[in-house]
């Protein structure tokens, strides 16, 4: 039988209140949201699948790492392009992880984790971030935070993305399988459902504002 | 080698919590941010709607001079000289043609006369108009009413006639500005002369009215805040971010100086 773990259970229960929120959206960056959601769940599930059929399963998670990098720029894209005209941020940051996923491609090939990536990922989406909570504290006109979708989404992003840059530096020197304590000896994971459960739920959050915005407005 | 992994998981787990709680330290920043912000709007909004108002109580106070203006001119000018028109009228004896037709002349003249003083009049009916013509009209104006009456003896260096620049909204207070200020004197001073300087310079424009009249105690009529009116002139000079300086003793007159950036 597949194994189902518990991020893959966050993961899908922050797809469901996708679909719920935005099942009828009409503007790119939430049915890119809603796309993306299915795409993390699926990989999860085509995963745990390979695993289960003890096939080799990095490649998707190589893939996965494609698309998020390319999803993360396009909304951090979208979210800034309300303050300030993010051109020259967002394309030099995609050119930089561009360049680093293309190396580890060509270097490694495609079954293996391109982990630089991942970590010139995680800062330069925390500068995004930090780029947009300045440009939203700079910009005249009041938003209501409470209830502000793209503050949300930029949210989630800043404590995933930072949260998860001293585990992805870490990564090599963290012990395995030395413990009796279950968290000791998955550390790493521990850590990442505790990230995928703050970015989920904060994702999911930010989709029920969307849904009240949206309906507020028609 | 257990408690060094030990030790290493610590260190990151508690590297970790430290990198989590930078965003929540953020969020309670953007929120207390957001919440001053948005008290400022609305005092931003109340300030506006304040000087909304304030505008249009100006408004009201310019229209009501220029009734009682209008009222005062037609009873004792143009009611004075109609009245002189009938009477010239009702003495005409048709028979004598000579006296008659003299008479007739003078009634003319008299008529002339009153529709002009109606022109006149008309001019002044609308505050909002008078302004429309610029601000330094506005005070000519203003001032060529009280200097018409013949009781006082005006200098008036008016320098605004060429001003380009214009603010409706400030001309319309600082024309009742002008009307409050010339009110006190008719009311208070006991001036033989006034002289009015106005100018322009470095964007700020300049109101200077000096009188030589008995003069007051401006300490003790600022504490009073009542009576003539001089509350209402602070009030209105600081709406406009303006500034206003009275210097007045016994018996050495009065001058009022009043600078306001402009437009």
């Amino acid at each position: 039988m597949i194994k189902v773990d518990l991020i893959s259970y966050i993961e899908l229960s922050c797809l469901a209140i996708g679909i719920y929120c935005l099942a009828r959206e009409k503007k790119l960056f939430w049915i890119l949201a809603l796309s993306f959601q299915f795409i993390v769940a699926l990989t999860e599930l085509i995963g745990s699948y390979l695993t289960f059929k003890f096939h080799f399963n990095l490649w998707i998670y190589n893939f996965f790492v494609f698309c998020e990098l390319n999803y993360i720029s396009y909304g951090m894209y979208q979210c800034l392009k309300k303050y300030t005209n993010p051109r020259i941020l967002i394309y030099s940051g995609l050119g930089i992880i561009y360049a680093f996923y293309l190396y580890n491609f060509f270097t490694k090939g495609f079954g293996s984790m391109p982990n630089d990536t991942i970590n010139v990922m995680s800062v330069i989406f925390t500068i995004y971030a930090l780029v947009y909570y300045y440009r939203l504290l700079k910009d005249p006109e009041f938003v209501e935070i409470k209830f502000h979708p793209e503050f949300w989404w930029v949210t989630a992003a800043l404590f995933y993305y930072f949260g998860s840059t001293v585990t992805n530096l870490f990564k090599p020197y963290l012990p395995k399988n030395f413990s009796s304590f279950y968290f000791l000896n998955h550390f790493r994971y521990s850590m990442y459902v505790v990230l995928s459960l703050f970015l989920y739920s904060i994702w999911s959050y930010s989709f029920i504002c969307r849904a009240k915005q949206r309906k507020l407005s028609s | 080698m257990q408690s060094e992994a030990t030790q290493i998981i610590f260190l990151v787990a508690v590297a970790t919590l430290i990198f989590l709680l930078m965003p929540l330290f953020l969020i309670l920043y953007v929120r207390s941010y957001m919440r001053d912000k948005k008290q400022h709007i609305v005092e931003k909004q109340h300030m506006q709607e304040r000087f909304d108002a304030e505008i249009l109580k100006t408004l009201v106070e310019v229209q009501d001079q220029t009734m009682q203006t209008i009222a005062t001119e037609l009873h004792d000018n143009v009611g004075q000289l109609l009245s002189l028109t009938t009477l010239t009228l009702n003495s005409i004896n048709i028979e004598n043609t000579e006296k008659a037709s003299k008479k007739i002349e003078n009634s003319l003249s008299l008529v002339n006369k009153s529709i002009k003083e109606l022109r006149e009049l008309a001019k002044l009916l609308h505050g909002e108009q008078l302004i429309e013509n610029g601000l330094g009209h506005a005070i000519d104006q203003e001032i060529s009413w009280l200097n018409k009456a013949g009781t006082y003896e005006i200098t008036v260096n008016n320098h605004l006639n060429e001003l380009s620049a214009t603010a409706p909204d400030k001309d319309l207070i600082i024309l009742r500005l002008l009307q409050e200020i010339i009110n006190n004197i008719i009311k208070h001073a006991q001036a033989t002369s006034i002289q009015f300087d106005t100018y322009f310079q470095n964007e700020v424009l300049f109101l200077q009215v000096k009188d030589n009249g008995i003069g007051f105690n401006v300490e003790e009529a600022n504490a009073r805040k009542s009576g003539m009116g001089l509350n209402s002139i602070h009030k209105r000079v600081e709406m406009i971010n303006g500034k206003i300086e009275i210097s007045s003793s016994a018996n050495s007159g009065t001058t009022t100086l009043i600078e306001i950036p402009y437009p």
